[in-house]
């Protein structure tokens, strides 16, 4: 048995590439993500850390950056709840609902990912603005949108909204809608239905879609840099304090702002793979 | 616990998917929906749930017009075919789930749940799954717990859409008999959808055939099998050959061959064009030279406990010889008698027609001979 059993040698399968190959475009792959993703997060480390500990320190504890972090904060804070209501209700709506305008629904979602966020912030500008179509009266009843916290939270809204939906619509698709009829022929109410059936089903591809959404709300530049203004101690949040402390030419407090954004990043990544990871493991759960 | 539906038509743009549906169905029956995909029989089940609303006719649940009712007031128990358990909760939570959605001054008190889950479970003979998760079961007893599940709100009907169509062919036979013993057991009104007419023979006590969202024949599987009243019913219940050809002068004519009418046939007015519906087994090879219906053997296919022999008709003096769709005469023959006639193919035989199937007008019925 043995004997025969090493005779059999490990053949190549027919979709196998030469070893060649293969080494070759594995380096080529590690070498780009070095080169673009892992130089950068290293270089902007050092460069936080080049004038020592306490630069570091005193940079991120600095009032306008403590303030910045708290703008990112609340924005973030009412844009993902909101954004996360809106895509559940937009995406049940796609996918389980046929109606007159469904698919131009589907495509309006992905405007604000087609959209350059510099255009997206200038239509709230022409919107809400001074000399903008209902931007007078708003300031009129001491409620300013544009440079104001509105206005960055209506932009950092605008370019967050595809995330939720975009991640669900496929997901309640392909689930169907079998095990919700089931429930209401068990004599389940709508609420009942949502929050005992679609909502544990469609958990994980939710959170997945609200990890990205948070990660995009917080890091935005484009569209709330035109809205904001970029008043310190006011309309200025992380990204946009990063800008300003590098064009000051403090480089070193730059950095260190910077590491924050990188770090909620990097936890951001961390989350998404245990999300990932689960989601995988339900999927092969219903599969088997 | 009685269903009436009376004249409904549902459509879906151009496609008719119930056309004028009239149909009873008396407390405790066990009734089948049979029919080719996309005759209707699953739209009329959905309608008759409530999941669907039909444009126009009503549907009387115990004598009550139930129409536009919800769901929850028809009190029906429904059993998908791809099972639909909810496969983040427990089989045990699955069955219990419609006790428990129940408004809080209905529901039963967690002991009284927990018993009647049991007790469910124990009906479908597998209390021992109740702490597994469906992935985990194979998918008889995915559908079993559905079942259970239906059954947990004590509905008074109990609606199975194609509710075996997903399994393998022996635990679909073993379910279609657990079914009916169940069925005799409760005595719910049961209605099931199915394309496989031999479910539908061996489960129901009635059949409800339909075709192009009409309903063709309603009977008991014998009268279904035995006195179809369309040809329709006559091809789609059992096999069946199919002779074209016209009646003259008393007797139908395809090709060369005759066969004579029924006595009471001759008197009613024929269209110019006729077709002959003959059972396989209505059919005996005799091998007696001067029987005037010949036919070559050209394949024989051993099935069991019978053998289907496949033959050609053999024209006589160069006359055309009989029209039969695909050209071929299906005979049906016991074990027995396929031994005693120790035939061949490329064997020439005569054939004996015993009874044939006779539809005169599609809208009115049927004669037999």
């Amino acid at each position: 048995m043995n004997t025969q059993a090493t005779k059999i040698q490990r053949r190549p399968a027919p979709t196998e590439a030469s070893p060649w190959v293969r080494y070759l475009l594995s380096a080529l792959a590690l070498v780009i993500i070095g080169l673009f993703l892992i130089l950068p997060l290293v270089s902007v480390l050092a460069e936080a850390f080049r004038e020592g500990w306490q630069a570091y320190i005193s940079a991120i504890t600095d009032r306008y950056t403590r303030h910045a972090i708290l703008l990112t904060l609340t924005t973030a804070l009412i844009c993902v709840p909101l954004n996360t209501v809106f895509g559940i209700a937009a995406a049940w709506c796609i996918a389980r609902f046929q109606f007159p305008g469904r698919s131009l629904l589907t495509t309006l979602i992905d405007l604000p990912f087609s959209v350059s966020p510099v255009i997206a912030g200038l239509v709230f500008i022409l919107i809400f603005g001074s000399q903008g179509w209902f931007g007078g009266w708003f300031t009129a009843h001491g409620f300013p949108i544009i440079f104001a916290l509105p206005g960055i939270v209506l932009a950092t809204m605008f370019v967050t909204l595809p995330f939720v939906a975009r991640e669900l619509i496929p997901l309640m698709q392909e689930q169907g809608s079998e095990q919700e009829e089931a429930s209401i022929m068990l004599g389940a109410g709508p609420w009942k239905m949502f929050w005992t059936i679609t909502l544990p089903r469609i958990k994980w591809g939710l959170l997945y879609g609200v990890i990205l959404c948070n990660a995009r709300a917080m890091g935005e530049f484009g569209a709330v840099s035109v809205v904001s203004g970029h008043i310190r101690g006011s309309t200025n949040t992380l990204p946009l304090h990063v800008e300003i402390l590098y064009n000051e030419y403090q480089f070193s407090a730059a950095f260190a702002v910077a590491t924050l954004l990188a770090g909620l990043a990097i936890v951001t990544l961390i989350v998404k793979s245990i999300v990932e990871w689960r989601q995988q493991r339900q999927w092969e759960n219903a599969t088997q | 616990m009685s269903i009436h539906v009376n004249h409904l038509t549902k459509r879906y743009g151009n496609f008719t998917a119930l056309d004028d549906i009239e149909l009873s169905i008396d407390d405790g029956e066990l009734v089948a929906l049979l029919g080719p995909s996309g005759c209707g029989k699953t739209t009329l089940l959905r309608s008759i749930a409530g999941m669907e609303f039909a444009d126009s006719g009503s549907i009387l649940l115990e004598g009550r017009d139930m129409t536009y009712e919800p769901i929850r007031h028809r009190q029906v128990g429904f059993v998908f075919q791809h099972y639909a358990l909810f496969n983040h909760m427990s089989v045990f939570e699955n069955v219990a789930y419609g006790l428990r959605v129940r408004p809080r001054a209905q529901r039963p008190a967690e002991a009284e749940i927990r018993r009647r889950v049991h007790e469910l479970l124990e009906l479908v003979q597998l209390d021992w799954l109740a702490k597994r998760f469906p992935p985990q079961l194979s998918g008889g007893q995915r559908q079993r717990i559905a079942l259970a599940r239906a059954l947990a709100v004590e509905p008074r009907y109990l609606l199975l859409d194609e509710p075996f169509g997903a399994l393998d062919a022996n635990v679909r036979k073993e379910l279609r008999r657990w079914l009916r013993r169940l069925h005799e057991e409760l005595h719910v009104t049961s209605l099931f959808v199915t394309h496989d007419q031999e479910e539908a023979m061996e489960v129901a006590s009635r059949i409800v055939v339909m075709n192009h969202g009409r309903i063709e024949q309603v009977g008991t599987p014998e009268e279904i099998y035995d006195e179809p009243h369309t040809p329709f019913v006559s091809s789609f219940i059992g096999n069946v050959n199919i002779l074209r050809g016209a009646i003259r002068e008393g007797a139908f004519h395809t090709g060369n061959w005759q066969i004579p009418l029924p006595k009471e046939a001759r008197e009613i007015h024929h269209p110019e064009e006729q077709d002959a519906f003959i059972r396989p087994h209505d059919i005996e090879i005799v091998k007696d030279t001067a029987v005037p219906w010949r036919v070559r053997i050209q394949h024989i296919q051993p099935m069991g406990s019978s053998y289907h022999v496949e033959a050609v008709p053999i024209a006589l003096n160069g006359d055309n010889g009989p029209h039969i769709e695909n050209d071929l005469i299906t005979i049906e023959l016991t074990r027995q008698a396929y031994k005693a006639l120790a035939i061949d193919t490329n064997d020439e035989v005569g054939i004996d027609i015993h009874h044939v199937h006779w539809f005169y007008d599609h809208a009115t019925g049927t004669a037999a001979s």
